[in-house]
């Protein structure tokens, strides 16, 4: 493992692996998240996800490998992790017989937050959230977006250095999620929090992740930038918009050696060149073939695309 | 530790005594003791202070709280989603299980002692034509002492029923049978071992058989307590 103790990485793991029994949950997993960033980590269901932040909270110890969180080990300073990282988890863990302010009075005494620490602290994260008007209501009587508000104001209420968050916007609707993202945006930029997140909702990695890794079946199967992670395999598309696509013509394009993949629909064909080379040769050649074109496109491949795509060819 | 505590008190008083449903389910199972402090010390006249059915109040009691509290402790919290963030916490294991098996075992024993008060004054009102009547020593040490070890007792094993169950439900079945074999083999034993079991009570006098019943509860409790720290640990509660 290179520089762990590097103030740099608030998380670095080392082919790291978790077994239970047969079933291997985390295979070999190697990850670097650069502190103060959004990190998204991305997979299927059973991918292994939350077997990792169990792992990374010190809540499971590996069965082989190193990680280190906030430079602490998790297998011998798990009690040290937990201290100075926040988790919202699978589910909201609000407890529902207690209001809104109690919840978060009980993990602001368990953080050792003073009394007026508290106070002060609960009041401007719930108002944050706009929630602080119905402090006094039992978390109980709330609807699923507001209970998730109130967790990711649970997580964040002890200043962590680092906040473990499993699919925070899962199940809310448009407008609950949005507005989850919009405080976890701004609790990390006014904070400088570093932020492990887990979603389904590529829509939300491109909008506030700045790095990603992919998992599946416990392993590693890409992790860059999100726009690294769409322009993988170039990750380009040309839409040529004409007319002239007959079928003799789709069957030459196919045998170019340049061309990865091909759709036509009606006045319109899709192409994926394998790299970005030699693209205007292949519209002269489609020119001098008797195509008449009206409007050529570069399309970049969607994070879902490219998500897709890198389950299909693990299957393969 | 002893601040970490305090706080899982503070938030187990909050969660087992908030709610009107909670409160009711209090109330119901406490009438069986209110029942029996407000007439066995009537029927059994004066000598209530001083014999040892007095105890009988003693155990009932904190078996009827703890009863009802004690599976909620792991598998509600559990069956509600709230045992992952707090297992995440920076909480130790101990705390959380003390934390756990406090406020049972406090309102429970508290509740024992208060019964016990109540059949007492209740014993005045009906009987103290020769003055005020009192509990002997024996009988006082025995509220006080094994009613506590017959709560730790309960609470330990309800403890270890509830981190073994998914649900509530699962929990209070387990408890049950926790509670009704022992209480089985302890009605069945007399019959099967009658000679044996009078000839050494009569060996003992009443100091002597609280001491050998005491005993014999400190022990067992230490060994469920054992058990429950064992089985009580942050990996072992994500075992496929």
């Amino acid at each position: 493992m290179k520089s762990i103790t590097s103030q740099s990485l608030a998380i670095q793991t080392s082919a790291m692996s978790r077994s239970f029994g047969s079933l291997t949950a985390v295979d070999h997993l190697s990850l670097e998240v650069q502190s103060g960033t959004i990190f998204g980590f991305l997979g299927p269901n059973g991918a292994g996800k939350t077997t990792t932040i169990r792992l990374l909270l010190g809540l499971l110890s590996p069965s082989s490998g190193q990680s280190k969180v906030l430079g602490f080990d998790t297998r011998t300073q798990a009690d040290m992790i937990r201290a100075q990282t926040g988790a919202l988890l699978e589910h909201s863990g609000i407890y529902e017989r207690l209001s809104a302010e109690d919840n978060l009075e009980f993990y602001g005494r368990i953080y050792r937050m003073s009394a007026s620490e508290r106070k002060n602290r609960i009041k401007e994260l719930l108002t944050q959230m706009d929630l602080w008007k119905r402090q006094n209501e039992l978390a109980g009587k709330w609807s699923r977006g507001m209970k998730q508000r109130l967790a990711l104001a649970r997580a964040l209420l002890h200043k962590p250095k680092l906040v473990f968050l499993d699919e925070p916007t899962a199940g809310l609707d448009v407008i609950s999620a949005a507005e989850i993202r919009k405080y976890l945006q701004i609790m990390a930029e006014q904070e400088n929090i570093t932020v492990f997140l887990t979603t389904h909702n590529m829509a939300e990695v491109e909008e506030i992740c700045s790095q990603v890794a992919v998992i599946k079946n416990g392993k590693l199967i890409a992790k860059g930038s999100p726009q690294e992670l769409r322009s993988r395999k170039n990750g380009q598309r040309i839409v040529i918009e004409g007319s002239g696509f007959s079928e003799d013509l789709i069957t030459r394009i196919n045998q170019r050696p340049e061309i990865h993949l091909i759709q036509q629909e009606s006045d319109q064909l899709v192409l994926e060149p394998y790299d970005r080379s030699g693209r205007s040769d292949l519209v002269s050649w489609l020119v001098q073939q008797g195509v008449q074109i009206d409007e050529v496109r570069h399309e970049s491949e969607s994070l879902e695309d490219a998500f897709i795509n890198l389950m299909e060819e693990r299957n393969d | 530790m002893i601040n970490d505590l305090r706080t899982m008190v503070w938030k187990e008083f909050k969660v087992q005594f908030r709610g009107q449903t909670k409160k009711t389910s209090y109330i119901r199972q406490l009438m069986a003791p209110i029942v029996l402090a407000g007439i066995f010390p009537i029927t059994w006249g004066p000598e209530w202070v001083n014999e040892f059915p007095a105890l009988i109040i003693a155990f009932i009691t904190p078996a009827v709280i703890i009863g009802v509290m004690i599976p909620d402790s792991f598998a509600g919290e559990r069956e509600r989603h709230t045992l992952d963030t707090l297992l995440a916490s920076r909480l130790s294991d101990r705390t959380i299980l003390f934390g756990k098996i406090i406020v049972p075992l406090i309102v429970g024993w508290g509740a024992a002692l208060v019964f016990t008060l109540i059949s007492l004054v209740v014993v005045n009102l009906a009987h103290s034509e020769n003055g005020v009547l009192l509990y002997t020593p024996t009988i006082s040490a025995g509220i006080i002492f094994l009613s506590f070890l017959s709560a730790s007792l309960l609470a330990g094993g309800g403890i270890l029923t509830s981190l073994a169950s998914s649900s509530t439900q699962e929990a209070t079945q387990k408890l049950l049978t926790f509670i009704l074999v022992p209480a089985m083999v302890v009605q069945i034993t007399p019959l099967l071992f009658q000679d044996q079991i009078s000839k050494t009570l009569n060996l003992l006098n009443g100091n002597q058989i609280l001491i050998a019943l005491g005993g014999i509860l400190v022990i067992t409790d230490m060994i469920i307590f054992i058990l429950a720290l064992k089985k009580f640990q942050r990996s072992e509660m994500y075992m496929l």
